[in-house]
């Protein structure tokens, strides 16, 4: 949970030691400074006046800093220089002028130039930083068939570049926040100021305001930081790393959150079905998106029943099994000498394990893994009387369930699930199985996101929204946005228009 | 939260060793059994039961037990084999006559009050005992015996349509005042299980019995035939001039007909004197005639369709007083006299007297929709 | 202790969702042997019977929304508390607790009964009441939203159970309901007497009105529950005179289970299995709608934390269900609940809905002589 800052920090002592010789400065940053082999300090003297220019040579751009040496060498004798002068005659206007040690300290780490004339009171500041970023590429872990496949990069500035072209409004906002008292980063709310709804724009903002935390590693950790409950298997936010499904999240009313330095984002107020769309279902006939929307939705219950309903018929209620599937099912079970619940926890482990292998290795060794585990390992697995084979069905079949949710780590959670449930089965039977169904219903029902019910719009109850989240009709019906996420503005366009009809032979 | 874990965590412990479980593996599933008079009174119980080995090719045995009530020859029969006998897939029972003649009631409680015993179990009765018929040689079926009768009882399954009789029916109808039971009859021939016969059910105890090609005049009025075949004589005289090459010396003329649909419809004529109708309606489309007959002769065809309803008429005739002999009301007058007595209350005492006075006249109609793709 | 009760605007329900807790607290372990007793008194018209009922029922809610519509936004607690003074208010309202935790046990005892004969035979009443238990408690420390939320979200899911019933559908025998209005009156209210147990639970309604948000919407939903209610009541009545004969249904205890027992797909066979496993989502929405009016009258009577009230009263019961080991007392626990229930959920409004008019009546005059 977010923890309250306890108080700002602000009665740090700050130190001015300007004015001074340049000598004196460069000894002073010798003795004080912790990391003064980075540091280049070269002194010029110019109009007869001593001039030092300090930097960190890897942070900042070389060729930048050449513009403005060569106009600094080479100033015009006449002029006395003074800073303000020098910032008069520089060709750049970014320039600031800084007089304390901290200042000077941070804006060193972050890629300034600084350039200090002897005996001046205050230094001359040049935003000069350079980032090494990866360019924007395609995505990866959320790879879609049809749409822009452009993913978010390291650099929040790219990003909210993208951003911005993908929804081109004087509306959206980025709103600016930095987390982390150690380390700290940049952090950005993205909203659309006249549709998001103005209380879950505050909770979002308090929250980040309120976060105490040394540092946060990437937006994945901050989201954890943020979310409502953390003592739960599903995650409360959607996590992101595609631009456009972002600005469809943002256009419709939820907030998106950008953290400097990770390339992913991810949108709030989430519900259990947001992670169950996929942008891609707006870009198919609305047709075909149900059907895979529904097929997603599907293939979520399957993946955690399958199994276990297997486990809890071979241990306690065989009489469910139609009786031909009996005498196969009975004959493969009857060469495995363990219990049908250890079978089945042996071999979804073994699933797992390709699965986790197969992640963690590069692309193409990883394919070739999945094969050779899947097919190799499950025959051998079941002649050596191992498992049975109708169970290397049933398993493969909810394992592949489970890839079908667009969002990783709700299939993540999915492949967690199962597990309990299993061990479930194999302890009650289908009671065992209905008891963590029970379960899991009443849980999603108690969970919120941004304080807004995880479960709409099943409860709450709201018709109307689904067709926005269960299924999809043509765009012409669809003229309002979700009313489960509250925005300010629920209409996207008149409904009149859209259903204006002409008359046949006009 | 973390408290209900810990609940769910110590619960769990516990639960394994409380409930019993039914490996697949260690089970051998009953599927069908018969049930036969031992000495002293006691039942011998047969069943095939499927039990799973690995790299068995034959997934069924027979077993059999003796024991004074059904569960306890089961229980007996289980000592004989290494695997828990359940009976979940229950899927044909059959008694032999000698029980059936006796009264079925005890056995239908039996399967009635075990809540795992399925509803959809079949049963059925047969001939001399079902020992012999459940030890059938497999070579003389494709498949194993539970599976075989369960096919040959099943609706659907076999071109021969059975009444279905499911538990469920058979107990239901067993209770119903004024409608009585039946059950198929199976029995060996060369060595093969088949229906044989039809048994006629006063209550619970076995009157008497049809041959089973009379099953399609019971389903009829069921209302329940469908694409059934039958086979019908009629004499060549009475249709001579519709006959292209003449009578050719044959007496009978045989035809080979299909029900396409039949219904039947019994109607109370007379409340006090116990005059019924009996109106049943088929259409046929014919598949096969000895001779070469007008058939696109409309007087012609109406003349067949006329000398089929009379041989159905008399069949039904036959059967109904053979029905008022052994006071079995397996038609069902009796309910529909109930449903217009006043009260609509019948005793089956009082029905027991009734039923061998009461009257019906068969209203045959046929109609034959189609004869195929030649006209003669 | 207020009369009236103040509840959050977060903590309202919307008035539709009364459609859902009514005909969700009604549909329970009643229904499943219901039947039988109908039949046992009203024979073929069993269906009249019901509806008979059903009217009964509607009177009887519509003098619970008069008594509740005197009040700004009261319950039966305060109600009590206005009309018979502190003292004897509490002891009333205690009476109410204690009858609301009988219902609890034989709910549940029934339920128990259904699952050791149907599947677990040798499964011990403790386990399956901590099972049950868990997940109850877990809906109700998530307060009434959650519990509104399970009982909607629960009946959703049950209802398709209903599609199970296709199978009996197509094996009725139509000459079991013939001939029809043979039964006599007198059987027929006796009949509808026999419903006063399945009927039994829209007295949450007492309990809930001042959590719902929009209450000039709330007669429709409620009415609209109740109807529901005894449209499946029918129909499964209904169905099950066709489906058994007249013999049969007076000697079958669960004639919803057994009507199940030969339905089956292709790929799952023995749906009764599943219909019983899965009745634990009908009986939870019972449970913790109970469960929390009982909470609730603790803390409203006696200012006792709703939590601790849960968790003792989980344990109790936990307790109390091992004194339960044969069927004859699980029948004689149903039979006296049922009977206690027909004067408290039936009657007693009726009684005290004069006397709410009475008081009222005389308070204003009261009013008018003051000033």
């Amino acid at each position: 949970m977010w923890r309250r800052k306890k108080t700002e920090k602000t009665n740090q002592s700050e130190t001015n030691i300007f004015p001074l010789k340049v000598d004196a400065l460069e000894k002073f940053f010798k003795e004080k400074f912790n990391y003064h082999d980075d540091l280049k300090f070269t002194k010029y003297t110019v109009n007869k006046k001593k001039v030092a220019v300090f930097y960190i040579d890897y942070l900042i751009e070389g060729n930048k800093l050449g513009q403005i040496i060569e106009p600094l060498v080479d100033l015009n004798p006449e002029i006395d220089l003074t800073n303000k002068n020098l910032l008069n005659e520089l060709p750049y206007s970014s320039g600031t002028s800084t007089n304390t040690i901290e200042d000077i300290h941070k804006k060193l780490i972050i890629g300034f130039v600084f350039i200090y004339i002897e005996m001046e009171k205050a230094v001359l500041a040049y935003p000069f930083s350079m980032k090494e970023t990866r360019s924007v590429e395609k995505a990866e872990t959320e790879s879609l068939v049809l749409g822009s496949k452009i993913a978010f990069s390291e650099s929040i500035l790219i990003n909210m570049n993208v951003i911005r072209w993908q929804i081109n409004s004087t509306d959206l906002v980025f709103e600016k926040f930095t987390v982390g008292t150690q380390a700290p980063r940049e952090v950005r709310i993205v909203y659309m100021k006249s549709i998001a709804n103005e209380d879950d724009v505050n909770t979002m903002r308090q929250r980040i305001q309120e976060l105490d935390v040394d540092q946060i590693e990437g937006t994945i950790v901050l989201k954890q930081y943020l979310e409502d409950s953390q003592m739960n298997l599903f995650p409360q936010f959607d996590e992101t790393e595609l631009p456009d499904r972002l600005a469809y999240n943002v256009t419709r009313g939820k907030i998106g959150v950008l953290v400097d330095g990770s390339p992913t984002s991810f949108t709030a107020p989430a519900t259990l079905f947001s992670f169950l769309e996929s942008t891609e279902d707006l870009y198919m006939r609305w047709q075909a998106g149900s059907f895979l929307r529904i097929l997603r939705f599907l293939a979520m219950i399957f993946s955690i029943l399958v199994t276990p309903t297997y486990v809890a018929a071979a241990t306690y209620q065989y009489a469910i099994i139609p009786s031909q599937l009996l005498i196969s099912i009975g004959q493969s079970r009857a060469a495995v000498p363990f219990p049908p619940i250890f079978e089945a926890l042996l071999l979804e482990f073994l699933i797992e394990l390709l699965r986790e292998a197969g992640a963690r290795l590069p692309t193409k060794v990883g394919q070739t893994m999945g094969i050779v585990g899947g097919i190799v390992i499950g025959q051998a697995a079941v002649e050596a009387g191992l498992t049975s084979n109708i169970l290397i069905i049933v398993v493969a079949m909810s394992a592949l369930s489970s890839f079908t949710t667009p969002s990783y780590l709700f299939g993540t959670t999915i492949r967690l699930i199962r597990f309990p449930l299993i061990i479930l089965a194999g302890l009650l039977g289908l009671a065992g199985i209905v008891f963590g169904l029970c379960w899991l219903i009443i849980h999603v029902l108690r969970l919120t996101s941004l304080g807004r019910p995880y479960l709409v719009p099943i409860y709450p109850l709201r018709l109307a929204d689904f067709n926005k989240v269960f299924f999809r009709t043509p765009f012409s019906f669809v003229s309002k946005r979700a009313k489960s996420y509250r925005p300010k503005d629920l209409l996207r366009f008149n409904k009149k228009d859209a259903k204006q009809k002409r008359d046949i032979d006009e | 939260m973390r408290k209900i874990t810990l609940m769910i965590l110590s619960m769990i412990l516990f639960l394994s060793s409380c409930v019993q479980t039914f490996q697949l593996e260690d089970l051998g599933i009953i599927t069908s059994r018969g049930v036969d008079r031992a000495d002293n009174n006691d039942i011998e119980i047969t069943m095939s039961v499927l039990q799973f080995q690995a790299n068995s090719t034959k997934p069924t045995i027979i077993v059999s037990g003796v024991g004074s009530t059904i569960k306890g020859a089961v229980e007996d029969a289980g000592k004989k084999v290494s695997q828990e006998l359940v009976p979940g897939k229950l899927e044909l029972e059959m008694y032999s006559r000698e029980l059936a003649e006796d009264g079925l009631k005890s056995y239908i409680d039996t399967l009635k009050r075990d809540a795992n015993i399925p509803d959809t179990v079949r049963l059925a009765v047969t001939e001399d005992n079902s020992r012999e018929i459940l030890h059938t040689q497999e070579e003389h079926i494709s498949t194993n015996v539970g599976e075989f009768l369960h096919g040959l009882v099943q609706p659907g399954a076999e071109q021969r349509l059975f009444p279905e009789v499911s538990l469920q029916k058979f107990a239901r109808i067993i209770n119903d005042e004024g409608i009585d039971p039946i059950l198929p009859i199976i029995g060996l021939r060369e060595e093969t299980p088949v229906i044989t016969g039809i048994a006629l059910f006063k209550d619970d105890k076995m009157k008497g019995q049809l041959p089973i090609k009379d099953e399609y005049y019971f389903t009829i009025i069921e209302g329940l035939t469908q694409e059934e075949l039958i086979e019908i004589e009629i004499p060549t005289d009475s249709v001579e001039k519709y006959l292209i090459h003449g009578n050719g010396g044959e007496e009978q003329l045989k035809i080979v007909l299909l029900i396409e649909k039949g219904t039947g419809d019994i109607q109370l004529t007379d409340k006090d004197k116990l005059h019924f109708d009996t109106n049943i309606k088929i259409e046929l489309s014919l598949l096969e005639i000895s001779r070469e007959y007008k058939l696109d002769d409309a007087k012609a065809l109406k003349k067949l369709e006329q000398e089929i309803e009379k041989v159905i008429t008399s069949r039904y005739e036959e059967i109904f007083s053979y029905l008022k002999e052994v006071n079995t009301d397996v038609f069902g007058y009796g309910e529909k006299y109930r449903i217009k007595k006043k009260g609509g209350k019948l005793s089956d005492k009082e029905w027991d007297k009734s039923f061998p006075t009461i009257h019906s006249n068969f209203n045959v109609n046929v109609n034959i929709i189609r004869h195929g793709t030649v006209n003669r | 202790m207020d009369i009236n009760v103040t509840v959050k605007s977060n903590l309202q329900i919307r008035a539709f969702y009364l459609f859902f807790i009514i005909a969700g607290v009604q549909i329970g372990v009643g229904i499943i042997g219901a039947p039988r007793f109908v039949f046992l008194e009203a024979e073929r018209d069993s269906w009249l019977a019901i509806l008979i009922g059903f009217l009964f029922i509607c009177i009887v809610v519509g003098a619970m929304f008069m008594i509740l519509q005197q009040y700004e936004n009261a319950d039966y607690y305060g109600i009590h508390i206005d009309l018979f003074g502190n003292w004897l208010g509490k002891l009333m309202g205690t009476i109410l607790i204690l009858f609301l935790a009988g219902s609890f046990l034989s709910i549940l005892m029934t339920y128990i009964q259904v699952i050791q004969i149907f599947l677990y035979h040798g499964l011990p009443n403790w386990i399956i009441t901590s099972l049950i238990l868990i997940l109850a408690l877990y809906t109700v420390l998530g307060g009434i939203r959650v519990v509104v939320g399970v009982t909607f979200v629960f009946f959703i899911i049950t209802i398709s159970l209903l599609v199970v019933l296709y199978d009996p559908l197509l094996r009725l025998n139509m000459y079991n309901y013939l001939p029809m209005f043979q039964t006599p009156l007198p059987d027929l209210l006796k009949g509808a007497k026999a419903t006063a147990y399945t009927f039994s639970g829209f007295e949450i309604l007492m309990f809930i009105y001042p959590f719902i948000k929009d209450k000039q919407k709330a007669k429709l939903p409620v009415y609209l529950g109740l109807t529901f209610t005894t449209i499946i009541f029918i129909l499964i009545t209904m169905i099950s005179i066709g489906y058994f004969s007249a013999l049969g249904l007076k000697n079958i205890d669960w004639a919803l289970l057994i009507l199940v027992k030969s339905a089956s797909f292709t790929f799952l066979e023995r749906l009764d299995y599943i219909v019983v496993i899965t009745w634990i989502m009908v009986i939870i929405p019972n449970l913790v709608l109970l469960m929390w009016a009982i909470a609730y009258g603790i803390k409203r009577l006696y200012n006792f934390q709703q939590r601790k009230t849960h968790y003792i009263f989980a344990g109790i019961i936990l307790i109390v269900v091992n004194f339960f080991h044969f069927d004859y007392q699980i029948t004689k626990l149903t039979d006296t609940i049922a009977r206690i229930s027909f004067w408290v959920v039936y009657i007693y409004p009726l009684l005290l809905l004069p006397i709410v008019l009475i008081k009222k009546k005389r308070k204003s005059q009261g009013g008018d002589n003051a000033s």
